[in-house]
């Protein structure tokens, strides 16, 4: 079996999470995103000084998402070996982890098509922006079913020995539940639920990289499990 | 004089099993922190929330805190009836948690159908998005939970409810108690809260 190259997808997942941060806060601006509520002229103003660094930002965005790809198949290889030889919550994982992060690539078009042409009027950057925003934020629902493919056969897990430790299969219930808010960006311009909110933004994030880091470590040590016994 | 040490009677039980004190504590924390999300917007506009508080009706709270406080009742006496071998009993208890259970999604209805009928919907001020985003959430966790008390009840009513039974009565049975729990600070922050 590949087992190094497994290892090799595992620690890319953790290095896209780190990635993705640095698209997003550094190069973009957008960590905390910009608020939903700012003037037209002043969010078209964003566009046109950071426009360089939206654009940027949006590449190591696209690469982060891209690399998150190899990571999700090395989670799902374990799924595979828990629930073996049926393979139903792996493909509901895999399928579930392309429809939730299209989204993101999108999100990140529309954020440089509206840096493109900064000569253009204020309200069709607004409206790039908005559209960019929802996009990012708004399909959690994919992303929702993702999480809870990875929890459910953490805990029917039949192996004598278990692939995963138990408390990974609830902990995933925890971050699919927290990541769940963020579908009601649309119904709100301000406030926690916002695409700029505590909850629908930051706890969604939060949960989403404390997901990644335990599914990380699990997986990473499931690897090394099964290389020793090979 | 020696102090004499008693000797530990128990080894320390965890109700259920380790893992799902995972996700019981992990959406304690959670909601905890919606809680202090609440307080913050609150403390910035204390009059607004006040008098959207006043218009709530405190009878619905009050209903819906007796059903889930009677269900949970029902659940823990379900978990000692499981402990002593009686799966049947359990069954039984189980189906009047989720009659409670029923009855609190029923009284919820009525309650936001009568708001929103009195044109106090998501958007009519701050107080509003809180009041039905966060018992909207609780909400999912009690339909996550009837699903758990479903699965319960299944299990108790098969002739050989399997050997993690009484565990599986323990875990699930906590988290309906943390269901209760978030409601009833839910009910003292949206209802009671001077």
């Amino acid at each position: 079996m590949n087992y190094r190259a497994q290892l090799a997808c595992a620690w890319i997942g953790l290095a896209s999470t780190v990635l993705l941060f640095v698209a997003m806060w550094p190069l973009m601006h957008f960590l905390p995103p910009l608020d939903p509520a700012l003037p037209t002229a002043t969010v078209a103003a964003i566009y046109r000084t950071n426009g360089t660094g939206i654009i940027v930002g949006g590449l190591f965005l696209l690469a982060a998402t891209s690399a998150l790809m190899p990571f999700f198949s090395a989670v799902a290889m374990q799924l595979t070996r828990m629930e073996r030889p049926s393979k139903l919550w792996t493909y509901t994982f895999l399928t579930s982890a392309v429809l939730g992060f299209v989204p993101l690539l999108i999100a990140e078009m529309l954020f440089s098509t509206a840096a493109y042409r900064p000569e253009r009027p204020d309200e069709i950057i607004q409206v790039l922006n908005d559209f960019g925003f929802i996009m990012f934020v708004g399909p959690a629902l994919p992303g929702t079913v993702q999480i809870l493919a990875s929890a459910i056969p953490v805990l029917a897990d039949r192996n004598t020995d278990p692939i995963f430790p138990r408390w990974v299969g609830y902990a995933n219930i925890w971050a699919a539940i927290l990541v769940t808010p963020g579908c009601m960006v649309t119904l709100f311009k301000r406030g926690p639920f916002a695409w700029n909110g505590a909850i629908s933004f930051w706890v969604a994030a939060i949960a989403f990289g404390i997901w990644v880091s335990i599914n990380f470590w699990a997986t990473r040590r499931a690897v090394l499990r099964e290389m020793r016994s090979a | 004089m020696q102090p004499t040490i008693l000797p530990r009677t128990s080894a320390g039980h965890i109700p259920g099993e380790a893992g799902v004190w995972v996700l019981i504590l992990g959406d304690i924390f959670a909601f905890s922190a919606f809680f202090a999300v609440f307080l913050l917007h609150r403390a910035q506009d204390v009059a607004l929330f006040s008098a959207s508080q006043a218009a709530l009706d405190r009878r619905f709270g009050l209903l819906n805190t007796a059903l889930l406080l009677t269900s949970s009742l029902f659940v823990a006496c379900a978990v000692i009836a499981a402990r002593a071998g009686a799966p049947r009993r359990s069954a039984q208890l189980l189906i009047l948690a989720l009659s409670c259970g029923c009855g609190f999604i029923v009284s919820k209805a009525f309650e936001w159908g009568a708001k929103i009928a009195a044109g106090i919907t998501l958007n009519t001020n701050e107080f509003y998005s809180f009041y039905y985003m966060f018992t909207g959430i609780h909400l999912l966790h009690v339909l996550v939970g009837m699903g758990v008390l479903i699965y319960l009840l299944t299990r108790s009513r098969r002739g050989d409810p399997g050997a993690s039974y009484v565990a599986a009565m323990e875990g699930g049975g906590a988290f309906w108690h943390m269901v209760d729990l978030i409601w009833v600070v839910l009910f003292a922050l949206f209802y009671l809260l001077r």
